[in-house]
């Protein structure tokens, strides 16, 4: 039923990539899975902010408003029209189900509109391909950490285009409980970025704070953040109670460390146990500073040699360039999607 | 969904299973024009239903058709879901209320009246809105005649209305209740005809309720003054 494409060898691809799974709305389009033609992201943090989070409705709603908006700048800043491209791409899950819906539905009409094959691609997996876009030389086997508001998870590849699923969060990502100790401490919205600059004239050593490291063996690649975020917000309840005023920059470093140092303890314990020719980063969270230097630290420690790479910031954060890049490898294989695909909330990568 | 020439209904399909929307419907879109041996790009306007309902359901149904015109270069409308059950009822002077379950101890309805004469269009009395349906029967009473029920909101209200408005009451059953594509399609080319705007970009659901947390955050914001 899945009509396949015909590739010559010299074939230039062009794949359309959309993004609607939390609450960006991206569409970019890349040329042989590496080259960046457009990269168009429409950001709903400000909408989202006075809530302290992502709202689902909210998000939908505003994905479907700005959605073929996004795709049609994409394309002109490409200079291609639609019957131009080798292939549709579309996030299908991990992430809000009713936002991945807008995009799905989106990708497949589009797709059947101008007869274009249509790729279903895992968000998770799309955040580790952000590296490939930078032209960094990436060596297999490797180790990736993606970190986000929406996902947590530490990925292997053995070679190319093989993905095995380490392990993942079982609570809160990473992400998720910078942002809601960003809101007990009263600081705002997104709370990555606001206690990654708090921390930084803070003492990372001034307390003491719990870091689950989950040691039973089938776990030891698991992370949970649900115990650290707690223990921050009764810690400050209790000074509160006290009357005492803790100082923010040592409350963010000290939260900061204890996230930070699991993330790294994880994924370099993870790069030597596979024998990683090198470690990558990405997600939202690989912007943040503290993780790239003691990821850094701990690797030329540990692991002398293993180079680490992350993306640049703009594509660390959701975006479409990242879902084209890995659809490239699809496409290339003949791996297609069919017009009843849906959108799945919990699709771990790898699968 | 279903597909309109000129004045005939080549085809329809009405499924009304509890499966996603999100799996079938653009397979089903596909199947309508291969049984009617139409070409994707032979398709001249889309129009969808484009609320009020379930919200994720409406944005399955808009984002398809706002992608199906982007693709295909053509004009796109939104028909209001309770205008075009109200079209299905032809009755000359009739008072028509569709009915839809909103949840929430609400539905989404209107009121229409079915003009006496020639061309016979449907005038609006009371604008689609989320109401409770008990100070809502009272207020439909007050008109004294009897008003014809559409919707599928009868499935859960049927006897609830026979009981309130007693013999004013008149209420169809399943099949004249559902929300058939072939009036969806012919509200959309009316809508087309008479000029309005015809962009996909201009197709936007017709929700008639705010996200739930937006409700609450203005009414803690109320609370705070
Ligand atoms: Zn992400």
């Amino acid at each position: 039923m899945i009509r396949l494409p015909e590739i010559s060898k010299g074939e230039t691809v062009h794949i359309l990539g959309i993004e609607s799974s939390c609450d960006e709305t991206a569409a970019a389009v890349v040329e042989d899975g590496r080259r960046i033609c457009s990269n168009v992201i429409s950001s709903q943090v400000k909408l989202h902010a006075a809530y302290g989070g992502v709202v689902p409705e909210i998000a939908s709603r505003r994905h479907l408003e700005q959605i073929n908006l996004i795709i049609e700048q994409a394309l002109d800043e490409a200079g291609l029209n639609l019957r131009a491209l080798s292939a549709v791409a579309v996030s299908s899950g991990p992430g809000l189900v009713g936002a991945l819906l807008v995009g799905v539905s989106t990708a497949k009409a589009l797709a059947y509109a101008a007869r274009l094959p249509l790729i279903a691609v895992n968000h998770v997996e799309a955040h580790l391909y952000a590296n490939f876009l930078t032209g960094a030389g990436i060596r297999y086997p490797l180790v990736a950490l993606i970190a986000s508001g929406g996902h947590t998870s530490l990925l292997l590849m053995p070679e190319p285009d093989e993905i095995v699923s380490l392990g993942q969060t079982r609570d809160d990502a990473a992400g998720e409980v910078f942002d809601k100790v960003a809101r007990a401490m009263g600081l705002g919205y997104p709370g990555g970025p606001l206690i990654d600059r708090l921390a930084a004239q803070g003492n990372p050593a001034a307390i003491d704070f719990p870091r689950a490291y989950l040691d039973d063996m089938e776990g030891r690649f698991d992370f949970s953040f649900s115990g650290l975020k707690s223990a921050v917000i009764s810690h400050l309840h209790h000074m509160r109670q006290k009357d005492e005023t803790p100082d923010p920059a040592d409350l963010a470093a000290s939260f900061q460390e204890a996230v930070v140092g699991v993330l790294v303890d994880k994924t370099v314990a993870a790069a030597r146990e596979h024998g990683a020719a090198c470690v990558l980063l990405a997600g939202g969270v690989a912007a943040n500073s503290r993780l790239r230097s003691l990821m850094r630290e701990e690797l030329l420690h540990a692991l002398p040699g293993v180079p680490l790479y992350f993306p640049p910031p703009g594509l660390c954060t959701d975006n479409a360039a990242m879902i084209a890049a890995v659809a490239d490898h699809h496409y290339r294989r003949g791996i297609f999607a069919p017009l009843n695909l849906n959108a799945s909330a919990g699709l771990p990568p790898g699968s | 969904m279903a597909l309109l020439d000129g004045e005939a209904l080549l085809a329809e399909f009405t499924l009304n299973i509890r499966k996603t929307h999100s799996e079938r419907l653009m397979p089903l879109i596909d199947a309508l024009l291969k049984e009617s041996a139409i070409e994707r790009e032979q398709l001249q306007a889309v129009a969808v239903a484009a609320g009020p309902g379930s919200f994720t359901g409406i944005r399955i149904g808009v984002s398809t058709a706002r992608a199906l015109a982007q693709g295909l270069d053509i004009p796109a409308v939104g028909v209001s879901t309770l205008q075009a059950l109200a079209e299905a009822v032809p009755s000359p002077g009739a008072l028509i209320c569709p009915l839809l379950d909103a949840r929430r101890n609400e539905v989404y309805s209107a009121l229409y009246r079915r003009e006496a004469h020639p061309p016979r269009g449907l005038e609006m009395l009371i604008p689609p809105a989320a109401v409770e349906l008990g100070p809502f029967a009272e207020r439909l009473k007050t008109y004294g005649e009897p008003i014809v029920f559409t919707g599928e909101g009868l499935n859960s209200y049927a006897s609830y209305l026979s009981e309130a408005l007693g013999g004013l009451a008149v209420l169809p059953e399943a099949p004249q209740r559902a929300c058939r594509a072939a009036w969806v399609a012919l509200c959309g080319r009316r809508l087309l005809e008479q000029g309005h705007p015809a962009s996909f970009h201009e197709l936007l659901p017709q929700y008639l309720r705010r996200p739930e947390a937006e409700r609450r955050l203005k009414e803690r914001k109320r609370g705070a003054k």
